[in-house]
């Protein structure tokens, strides 16, 4: 990846074999994101080109005929010059298991046939930005207390105005001493904030519909941004002057490249030097994040975003609430992936996955199976991502169930937790917490008793079973017939 | 349904020239109308041979493709109709399969009006 980057350019090669979406996309990948974009109709094509050319992205569709669009993905994988190629799916209706191929074949993200232009835009431009960042950023993963986001020595700094050639100047003139993330709008501004924590803040005087000073005051009020500092950035004579009470100073706004710098040192006296600031959870936050849109996304054809409101959970309310577990033997840690949201924003979920009436998504046995399998998915891209980073964890199993009330809720997402929306206004939640991990041995006479890790059996149904539930009969035979002798059960302890 | 897809394609094409994409949009309809046309052939062919795969696959890309060019009721009905079939389903989808095939030239004329229009 990135050999193909020049000048920031991004090269985009778009596989699809419908005309009308592959040239409106390529069109706005064009005109409004800046890529250089080549399309090819077919999955053969699109080998033929990647083998000949260097990308630095690849939009995949995945229903094509003669070679669907998982099959051109396992091919890009295995082929080494190709294997990390970013590739965007560009999906409107698939299944179950497809979306499960796809997530273990790593994809970047995702976009949502039909396009809609100003989503479509929104969503790439923040994952563009992130592309052309990967060049020179490292995340480093480590769990709660030690986690950092390290960028090569560059502190992130964002930069959010509705003028592209002010971001364009502004990105490549600071380029070389920060990771710089640009926003179009408010709403994008919020939402990369929340995911890349930046250290620094730079508004211009035109943030899309967002009034400037609203949009700083909002986050102001984001807990996870606490110590940002925020810097308008405006013109010579213009007449609004900030507030004090929100900034914590003021940028020239200029396209003189020495006039800029001189107005911006002073701002971030000592940054941009040999600092890297440590951010608990940044790293593993943003990848859920990441996880979470696009299983959530794919799974259900729409968009899903990270929402730019803070979560305050009603712990009265009824809903349903589920949990992955990661568990790090070695380390002796467990990750709880856990998700919660009322029943309207399940059945709206089970319809769109199943696409099925509402009155057939309203049966909870059919919402708990689906959402057991999100939890698998996002779960099992958690476990990738860590294992990228040099770290051991196995997925268990997930759980799903009803609660009148989500009790103890101030344990949900105890050290991480974000909302997210998708269609007519339907948020759930998503959070993390870790413990200590102790394991004990039991042998297969205990296995009758349940509370066994069925992952441990590699059983392909395994998010059928749960801990507490008995094994039937037919999981036992397997069980003896694979000669498992002992099975770990999991116990957690509070850190 | 006929004065409802004029009016989505219509407010589609104004946006896209507000966009300043008059130029692209001109190329995009060419490029529908073929796509389409083809499209309605193989639903219909598709059909009347029981051919399921083909008939999904034909209502997957009149959905996506007609989406974008602004005929959302249309693709509502090739939605409607993809997934129909993808339930195996497919021999009762015979009236929307009517339904589609008497809306599209009414589509075409849509988009022909805004093409006119574009290129005055």
């Amino acid at each position: 990846m990135g050999k193909a980057m020049n000048k920031g350019i991004i090269k985009a090669l778009v596989i699809d074999d419908s005309p009308t979406d592959a040239e409106t996309l390529s069109y706005w990948l064009t005109k409004k994101l800046g890529c250089a974009v080549e399309i090819v109709y077919n999955g053969l094509d699109g080998l033929n080109k990647l083998a000949e050319i260097d990308f630095d992205v690849v939009f995949l569709d995945i229903i094509m005929p003669l070679i669907d669009g998982v099959e051109v993905l396992r091919e890009i994988r295995g082929f080494s010059r190709t294997a990390h190629l970013p590739v965007i799916i560009i999906s409107s209706n698939t299944d179950s298991k497809t979306v499960q191929s796809l997530m273990q074949l790593k994809i970047f993200d995702y976009v949502v046939k039909p396009f809609n232009a100003q989503k479509l835009i929104g969503r790439l431009s923040a994952r563009l930005a992130e592309l052309k960042g990967r060049q020179t950023i490292t995340v480093s993963m480590q769990l709660p207390g030690e986690v950092t986001i390290r960028a090569h020595d560059k502190e992130i700094i964002m930069i959010a105005d509705d003028d592209a050639n002010f971001r364009h100047f502004f990105a490549s003139t600071l380029g070389t001493r920060f990771h710089v993330i640009e926003a179009a709008n408010g709403a994008q501004a919020i939402a990369a904030s929340m995911k890349y924590l930046p250290v620094f803040f730079f508004a211009g005087p035109k943030i899309g519909i967002f009034d400037r000073d609203r949009l700083i005051a909002k986050l102001r009020g984001i807990p996870s941004l606490a110590g940002l500092k925020v810097f308008a950035i405006d013109g010579e004579g213009e007449a609004d002057f900030p507030d004090p009470s929100l900034y914590d100073g003021r940028v020239k706004r200029t396209f003189i490249t020495q006039a800029f710098i001189d107005s911006f040192d002073p701002c971030v006296s000592g940054a941009g030097a040999d600092r890297s600031p440590a951010r608990p959870l940044g790293s593993i936050h943003q990848f859920l994040i990441s996880a979470t849109e696009q299983v959530f996304g794919m799974m259900m054809s729409t968009e899903v975003c990270v929402d730019e409101h803070q979560v305050e959970l009603d712990a009265g309310q009824p809903g349903t609430y589920g949990a992955i577990e990661l568990l790090g033997h070695k380390e002796g840690k467990r990750m709880t992936i856990e998700f919660f949201c009322d029943r309207a924003c399940v059945v709206a979920m089970v319809m769109r996955m199943l696409q099925i009436e509402e009155e057939a998504a309203n049966s909870l046995g059919l919402a708990h199976d689906s959402l057991g399998e999100v939890l698998n998915m996002i779960g099992g891209r958690m476990r990738n991502s860590l294992g990228e980073e040099g770290r051991e964890f196995d997925l268990g199993l997930p759980r799903v169930e009803e609660r009148a009330a989500l009790e103890g809720s101030a344990e949900f997402g105890k050290h991480s937790k974000m909302d997210f929306s998708f269609g007519e206004g339907f948020r759930f939640s998503v959070g993390v917490c870790f413990d200590v991990l102790s394991t004990r041995g039991i042998s297969t006479s205990d296995i009758r008793e349940g509370m066994v890790l069925a992952r441990a059996l590699d059983f392909s149904g395994g998010m059928q079973l749960s801990k507490g539930r008995r094994l039937s009969a037919e999981m036992i035979t397997e069980i003896q017939r694979r000669g498992v002798d002992e099975i770990e059960v999991f116990e957690s302890t509070q850190s | 349904m006929s004065d409802q897809s004029r009016k989505e394609i219509m407010a589609k094409a104004q946006y896209w020239t507000e966009d300043g994409g008059a130029d692209f949009l001109l190329k995009l309809l060419s490029v529908y109308a073929a796509q389409a046309d083809a499209c309605i052939v193989s639903l219909r062919r598709a059909f009347e041979q029981g051919n399921q795969a083909d008939f999904t696959s034909a209502a997957h890309t009149l959905k996506s493709s007609s989406a974008n060019v602004g005929a959302t009721t249309f693709s509502d009905l090739a939605n409607k109709i993809e997934i129909a079939s993808r339930q195996g389903r497919m021999v009762q989808t015979a009236g929307d399969l009517t339904r589609l095939e008497e809306e599209y030239p009414r589509v075409r004329e849509a988009l022909e009006a805004v093409r006119v229009s574009l290129t005055k």
